[in-house]
């Protein structure tokens, strides 16, 4: 049910407190989310809550070490700042979370996590995840999506491995 | 990637009348530019313009002003123009946030701060920041303004917003600063001399992603807002309109001049009627489109810029046309513009909006002579004369421009380069006899059509232009090499 792709779209227009902000879908942003959901599906079976946020402070190193190599810190900066802003409009456990140049500081928000359950945690980054690849692949014009996806993609292998 | 290249094409429709000509499409989307010039050069009002041709509430505007302008004074201004629209403002959709308290007191880290909340509040679509000059001055340093200015584009480009950064940067400041490598298009608005007169001027320095007209185009500000007149972007030669007339041809009414010009005149042809003052060319040229309203059911564009309507139906009058009816019925429409208020670019669009409106089919121009009195330069003489033939062309009308020479002069037209674009040229000429003038007609050139060389007697009477053929005259070319040429 979590992982229903309409469902996760549709959350994307859950109408906020302000009636004159209207919600537009980005460019993309219904695939970035398939891609995403997929690779939760298939990565986070049977992780608790201290090791889903491990799981995806991995990823979003990996995330932003791959897309460091094209644009710059700053820049990535604004992107996860965006990501988390907007994320936090429907994911409000993301409001604790910090940023700072070099990314997320996960340490602060490990102490603050304790009483996060499961599905909250899937559900913030992974709307956290999609909406930071929809606005990195959309202001490279798609030159990062693939790089991106490939992150995605490394992880399942390896998990298939193991 | 088909779709991104897709998305690559995704532009913002300025609402500036040929402003998106100019960009090749419109303002690409989500792009980064600064718009700079001296006060005074319609930078506020282009971008205002633009803002609420786009606002909505799906595609929000947050406007911030700085130390320049205070909003209460920009509201004021801004309800002149019929771009102003108070509902975009009052549901949201455009929205003023004034920075000038906050630059004052803290400086450019807190005004950083400050436009990324409101960005994080709104969401908007457009984003300007009006002036950015000012943080020029409240930088300590290059560095610093650097850091700040990569800063707001970088968090413009992350909220994948459409930004405009307006300032009274000149072309020399523009170079020289750290804004003109960190965005997108550099849009540069001046005012200078131009033809005798002050006029107001675009100029896209850089827009990238985009095949952009470099040059510089004038501009006016009207009710409406900006208007950039750039015939030189948008009037253009048009194949279909050459195959759809091709074949057809038009009589003047004119009695013997259609013998003389054979099997008529091509439509898209534009003719080009030469002789000095008093020759009867104003005469010949309003007969043309008064028969062509009266006898062919065709409707006549008559732009004057030396005699008033009054003076053209008094004229019509005495020579027993009743030119007023055929107005009244709508066939003929009578443009006058004084000399004083010719602005040339203006209007060429206005002549070429005033035959697509009414679909005229028979234009005069009296005189191109006139209309290009501010013009020194031949070359600019020659691409003028293009784009009004150019105009006709496109139209499938047929063109009459008439063009004053001087007593004496061995030319045909005033600059000796206008007969070169156009298809036909009659010389209208009077020499003494005696104690008398006596007119004469030639047609000099018709392209593409059989035409009955040398001097005709011409005179002016009760009823019109009358010309007598000589006995002795012949075609130029055969009408079947006529048909072979023009086929």
């Amino acid at each position: 049910m979590i992982f229903n792709d309409s469902l996760y779209t549709f959350r994307y227009f859950i109408p906020d407190c302000n009636p004159l902000k209207v919600p537009r879908m980005p460019r993309g942003y219904a695939e970035h989310s398939r891609k995403v959901d997929a690779w939760i599906k298939e990565s986070t079976d049977g992780l608790n809550s201290d090791e889903l946020i491990n799981h995806f402070e991995t990823k979003f190193n990996k995330l932003w070490e791959l897309s460091r190599n094209t644009i710059s810190e700053v820049t990535l900066f604004a992107i996860l700042d965006r990501a988390v802003f907007m994320s936090s409009d429907t994911h409000k456990i993301l409001l604790k979370i910090k940023l700072t140049p070099s990314g997320i500081q996960w340490d602060e928000f490990r102490k603050t996590s304790s009483d996060f359950k499961r599905h909250e945690l899937i559900l913030a980054f992974a709307k956290t995840m999609t909406e930071f690849i929809t606005i990195a692949s959309n202001i490279t014009d798609g030159v990062l999506t693939d790089t991106l996806y490939k992150t995605l993609e490394t992880t399942k292998r390896k998990k298939k491995k193991i | 990637m088909s779709k991104q290249k897709k998305a690559d094409k995704e532009r913002i429709n300025t609402g500036v009348r040929n402003l998106d000509a100019l960009l090749n499409g419109g303002l690409p989307l989500r792009s980064i530019s600064v718009i700079g010039g001296h006060p005074g050069a319609g930078k506020t009002t282009l971008i205002q313009q633009i803002c609420f041709h786009n606002a909505n509430p799906k595609c929000k505007v947050l406007y911030f002003q700085t130390l320049s302008e205070p909003t209460a004074k920009t509201l004021q201004y801004l309800k002149q123009f019929s771009f102003f629209d108070k509902k975009k403002l009052d549901n949201g959709s455009v929205e003023f946030v004034d920075l000038g308290g906050i630059m004052r007191s803290k400086g450019l880290e807190q005004a950083s701060a400050k436009i990324m909340e409101h960005m994080k509040r709104v969401r908007p679509t457009i984003v300007v920041i009006d002036s950015f000059k000012v943080f020029n001055d409240l930088s300590n340093n290059r560095e610093e303004l650097r850091k700040f200015s990569y800063e707001i584009a970088i968090n413009l480009m992350a909220w994948e917003c459409t930004g405009f950064l307006l300032g009274e940067f000149s072309a020399e400041e523009l170079q020289q600063s750290p804004l003109s490598s960190i965005v997108d298009g550099i849009i540069l608005m001046t005012a200078q001399e131009t033809s005798g007169e002050q006029q107001r001027l675009i100029q896209i320095l850089k827009m990238r992603g985009t095949d952009h007209a470099r040059d510089s185009f004038p501009l006016v500000l009207n009710e409406s807002g900006v208007e950039i007149y750039s015939p030189r972007v948008t009037i253009r030669r048009d194949a279909k309109a050459d195959a759809k007339g091709m074949g057809a041809r038009i009589n003047t009414g004119i009695t013997n001049l259609d013998k003389l010009i054979g099997n008529g005149i091509p439509s898209g042809s534009s003719l080009i009627i030469s002789g000095v003052a008093g020759t009867g060319k104003t005469l010949l040229v309003l007969e043309a489109i008064y028969r062509g309203a009266k006898e062919f059911n065709e409707k006549g564009l008559f732009v004057s810029f030396e005699e008033t309507e009054e003076r053209l139906l008094a004229s019509a009058k005495g020579l027993g046309w009743n030119l007023e009816r055929e107005i009244k019925r709508g066939m003929i429409e009578i443009l006058f513009i004084p000399q004083t208020d010719i602005l040339v670019e203006r209007d060429l669009l206005l002549i070429n909006d005033r035959i697509e409106r009414m679909n005229a089919k028979r234009v005069a121009i009296d005189s191109i002579s006139v209309f290009m009195h501010k013009i020194s330069n031949p070359m600019l003489a020659r691409e003028k004369t293009f784009q009004l033939a150019t105009l006709i062309q496109k139209s499938s009308a047929v063109g009459f421009f008439t063009t004053d020479i001087p007593y004496g002069s061995s030319q045909i037209s005033r600059f000796g380069v206008e007969e070169t674009v156009v298809d036909g040229i009659i010389v209208l000429n009077s020499v003494k006899n005696g104690h008398h003038r006596e007119r004469n007609i030639e047609v000099y050139k018709m392209r593409n059509t059989a035409h009955i060389e040398g001097d005709h007697d011409m005179k002016i009477g009760k009823g019109g232009i009358a010309i007598t053929i000589r006995q002795d005259s012949k075609p130029t070319i055969s009408k079947k090499q006529a048909a072979k040429s023009s086929s």
